[in-house]
């Protein structure tokens, strides 16, 4: 503002009150203090998890680069999943380890098979496929297809080799593809590669216990039960098929505890904190917008608007100005002039003599004041020093 | 239904292959390797005379050659000598064609065989020519090894026909480096302000064009009787 207020009766602003009397710029914050603010609002706790290097210092083409490089590199490194290496694969489309058909299992000393395999191999395979995507894992099964094996991993068979380009399947009365027929030994062993491949396309994560990091979680498919039942129970068995099959016994109870635990369902209600939640929530998002977390990037931004909204409270309904008043303060001086009026504003159109003389006699300080806008007319016309000015 | 065995069936896939065996050489002596024009044009008798079992079925087994450049070639691939490198080596040698006879579905281990071959004898380019696609692990296996050998993969089908051969295909001319820098003097231009031309583009694939090369595409032009364009090839 150039105009000086009176010292006597400053100025009665209808513009928005602001803490500070406007004095001068020495009021406002300092960029230090600007700083510290915008810490203030990024972390509540108000220290600071990330140290990075000050960038506001560089030109402007050099710290946007900078930006950009740091953007991706953590894009690259949170974001994009290394490709499972080819090692993996071939070891994966050589398995399982124990071909030889009189190998027995070391628990059940059954045979070992697709539905009974080995507990290493298996252990192997669900340590390796865990960080397989959906698209990785088919690519398994096409390169065991290629050397003619079947596709479920654990499965020692060979592939089955129908001729012609369609078949109809007789137990339900459909039509398949040979070609994806062909993928496997047999349907058990498809239902069993496909349930794997069905936790991967729906990954629910668990905490590793060697290594604590999250991994998907992969299970084989149970295998239906083949027990030699009692008469009793083939009784039973008869009346419900469903419900015995359902039923649980305690040291299966005890697993689903252990896995319950496990499974890392407790992202969430880690967070009580509602503000520290929508905090991760905007920063998921921004994330996603590819803005990457939200701290970093802001403190990136270096010179970048920290926008705060602020609700002005509402005290009752909106009001017209009200010209009444002003009005009448200025009939006080001049009241010729109240039928010029305009909702509490004299347009400056037009002349009038004893306004000239009294711009004459102010002197130099009205032609400065005059020099400025609309809005400090308001204010001078309010305070009673409206001048003509043409 | 077809069969195999049938005689018909076998010299259909006969003549395919010989048909895709010309190919390959015109390919081949294209780029600029030492063929004799007999090896290049040779007839369907003598193919079958050549590279058939007795029965008449194909003997893939058989058919691989492998090619030098030329002088020509050589000094084309060749980097202009510089003070820190004052005798540069050819980026180019002999190469190795081959076709697959597996005739199932080709994975990583066939693909492996072939890479450690051309390695093994010190080829610098191998092209590997297969009845059936890739599983997209062996593609991969191509792209890991292409620093230290140039593995290139065509399906036969694809080389039926020669498509340097078609009247809407005009000429394409590889440019050495020597070329390439005096086309960006003369025109002022960066590297990026040229016209592009992918990798995967079927004549960028029939002369093996690498990212980073820039090739002179010459048209018939009604007005100007011929028009050079420039492309490098991303």
């Amino acid at each position: 503002m150039s105009s000086t207020p009176p010292v006597s009766k400053p100025p009665k602003s209808i513009l928005k009150k602001t803490t500070h009397p406007t004095t001068g710029f020495s009021q406002l914050p300092s960029p230090t203090e600007q700083q510290q603010q915008q810490r203030d609002l990024i972390s509540p706790g108000g220290s600071l998890p990330i140290s990075f290097p000050d960038l506001s210092s560089l030109p402007t083409e050099q710290r946007l680069a900078h930006e950009q490089a740091l953007l991706l590199q953590r894009l690259s490194q949170t974001e994009l999943k290394p490709a499972i290496p080819l090692e993996t694969i071939e070891l994966l489309s050589s398995f399982p380890t124990q071909r030889t058909p009189p190998a027995l299992h070391p628990l059940n000393h059954q045979p070992l098979s697709a539905a009974n395999p080995h507990p290493d191999d298996a252990h192997q395979f669900l340590k390796l496929v865990a960080d397989f995507t959906p698209r990785e894992y088919l690519e398994l099964i096409e390169e065991r297809n290629c050397l003619g094996a079947c596709g479920y991993v654990l499965c020692p068979r060979k592939r089955r080799q129908y001729e012609g380009e369609y078949k109809i399947i007789m137990r339900t009365g459909n039509i398949a593809k040979t070609e994806d027929l062909n993928k496997w030994c047999s349907d058990a062993c498809a239902v069993r590669a496909l349930y794997v491949k069905v936790q991967l396309d729906n990954p629910s994560y668990m905490t590793d216990l060697e290594t604590g990091k999250r991994v998907v979680k992969v299970e084989l498919r149970e295998e239906e039960k083949k027990k030699k039942l009692s008469g009793e129970e083939e009784e039973k068995k008869a009346k419900d098929k469903d419900k015995t099959t359902m039923s649980i016994t305690k040291a299966e109870e005890d697993k689903v505890a252990a896995d319950l635990a496990r499974l890392d369902l407790n992202r969430k209600a880690e967070i009580s904190d509602k503000a520290a939640q929508m905090q991760r929530d905007a920063d998921a998002l921004a994330v996603e917008r590819g803005q990457g977390g939200g701290k970093l990037d802001r403190l990136l931004a270096g010179q970048g608007v920290e926008v705060t909204i602020r609700e002005k409270p509402t005290t009752g309904p909106a009001k017209a100005p009200d010209h009444t008043k002003a009005s009448f303060t200025s009939r006080k001086k001049n009241p010729q002039d109240a039928h010029r009026m305009v909702e509490g504003h004299k347009p400056r159109f037009g002349t009038d003599i004893k306004s000239q003389e009294a711009a004459k006699k102010d002197g130099s300080e009205s032609e400065s004041e005059d020099t400025d806008e609309d809005d400090d007319d308001i204010n001078d016309y309010l305070s009673g020093r409206m001048q003509i000015s043409m | 239904m077809e069969d195999d065995s049938s005689p018909t069936s076998a010299s259909k896939e006969v003549s395919r292959l010989w048909r895709a065996w010309r190919t390959v050489h015109e390919m081949v002596q294209d780029r600029g390797y030492e063929l004799a024009e007999d090896e290049v044009k040779i007839s369907l008798e003598r193919f079958k005379a050549e590279y058939t079992n007795e029965d008449g079925t194909p003997n893939r087994a058989k058919l691989q050659f492998s090619a030098r450049p030329s002088e020509a070639m050589i000094k084309k691939f060749t980097a202009p000598p510089t003070p820190s490198n004052p005798n540069p080596v050819p980026e180019c040698g002999t190469i190795w064609v081959e076709f697959c006879t597996e005739k199932g579905s080709i994975g990583v281990s066939v693909m492996k065989k072939f890479v450690t071959h051309c390695s093994d004898n010190k080829f610098k380019a191998g092209i590997f020519i297969t009845a059936v696609p890739l599983s997209a692990q062996a593609r991969k296996v191509m792209s890991v090894t292409s620093q230290y050998t140039q593995v290139e993969c065509f399906l036969e089908e694809d080389l039926l026909v020669n498509i340097t051969h078609h009247e809407l295909v005009p000429k394409h001319v590889l440019l050495s480096k020597e070329e390439k820098a005096a086309l960006l003097k003369r025109y002022r231009l960066k590297e990026t302000q040229l016209p592009r031309i992918l990798s995967k583009d079927p004549i960028a694939r029939y002369l093996g064009l690498k990212r980073g090369q820039v090739v002179k595409i010459i048209r018939v032009s009604e007005t100007a009787g011929r028009y050079a364009s420039y492309r490098l090839c991303v």
